[in-house]
């Protein structure tokens, strides 16, 4: 198989079973879900390594949001 | 299909927006609003892949250099004859070329021509090699319905890009093939005189891939814009006729 789909179908497969595990475990947080697609995202991406026609912008955006979930987690913690 | 990975990419991602705003605010499930997203991401990071993952013009240079080692074979072998393209074995689409000039109907109907790379056929003693695009043809989505036209276009044009368009009439046991703007004409003069230009020799492999027939180039102008090409077909009732 090539490289490029098994990049798309191990990516799908991380992102939809985060989504069965997480509701089997009543997870009721959209920043833990996010932050799951992001570990897929990123992790996917190193191994596979995908050729992309543009700058990988959507890793951006994932990092961002992902950066904006931990800052609130931590906020939270330290109750600032 | 053409950019398959754009056309699923903008699918699913249309649908992911679609589906997570409506679980958010409508439905009000979390789980269903995560799967929306992850459909979001998959879809985007599809979107951005590119539809050929590798490039079309590292391809036309792969071509290009099987085609100068070619040119090195047949030169290392003093061959003089033309190029008889055999159809399909093994998924591989091979040329029987005579080290002697030879009519190429003395060797068409012979009956079998060993998949070795020096051989006899009819009494002529040849080379047997893989063309540069000896099994391109078979990478073609679908190309077992399409016409010879549309499969010339197809490899030509849109997956090698090596031309600007590519027209194929049958005309009984003979094929009028016309590739305008050929990109890539190596000056590689034995593989051009035996084999046809490099456009001509990709033409001719698909031509006996999809026809599973033996095919001979008969005759090729080369312009600076076009070339246009008569390719005689060997057919089996022939054959057996001769034999």
């Amino acid at each position: 198989m090539e490289k490029t789909n098994l990049y798309l179908l191990s990516l799908s497969f991380l992102i939809f079973a985060s989504v069965v595990a997480m509701s089997a475990l009543g997870q009721d947080s959209l920043g833990v879900y996010i932050s799951l697609f992001v570990i897929s995202y990123f992790a996917t991406s190193a191994i596979f390594s995908p050729r992309r026609i543009t700058f990988d912008f959507l890793g951006l955006a994932l990092f961002v949001v992902f950066a904006i979930i931990v800052a609130l987690r931590v906020i939270e913690i330290l109750g600032i | 299909m053409k950019n398959s990975y754009q056309l699923l990419g903008s699918i699913l991602a249309g649908f992911g927006i679609i589906f997570s705003i409506l679980s958010y605010f409508v439905i009000g499930s979390i789980p269903l609003t995560a799967l929306g997203i992850g459909c979001l991401i998959i879809g985007v990071a599809s979107i951005m892949l590119p539809p050929n993952p590798v490039p079309k013009s590292m391809v036309r240079e792969m071509l290009r250099n099987s085609a100068t080692n070619i040119e090195a074979l047949l030169e290392e072998f003093q061959v003089e004859g033309r190029a008889l393209y055999l159809p399909p074995k093994e998924g591989y689409v091979s040329a029987f070329i005579t080290i002697e000039e030879r009519p190429i109907t003395e060797i068409a109907y012979a009956n079998e021509i060993p998949l070795r790379l020096l051989s006899v056929a009819s009494g002529s003693k040849g080379v047997t090699i893989f063309p540069p695009a000896s099994e391109i043809a078979k990478a073609v989505e679908a190309y077992e319905e399409s016409s010879y036209e549309q499969l010339l276009n197809s490899v030509l044009v849109e997956q090698l890009e090596m031309a600007a368009s590519a027209k194929a009439v049958e005309k009984g046991n003979a094929f009028a093939v016309e590739i305008d703007k050929p990109k890539i004409v190596p000056k590689l003069p034995r593989f051009n005189r035996s084999l046809g230009t490099l456009p001509s020799s990709i033409a001719a492999s698909c031509l006996a891939f999809k026809s599973k027939k033996r095919i001979a180039i008969e005759d090729e102008k080369v312009f600076d814009d076009k070339i246009i090409l008569t390719l005689r077909v060997f057919e089996k009732d022939e054959m057996n006729k001769e034999d």
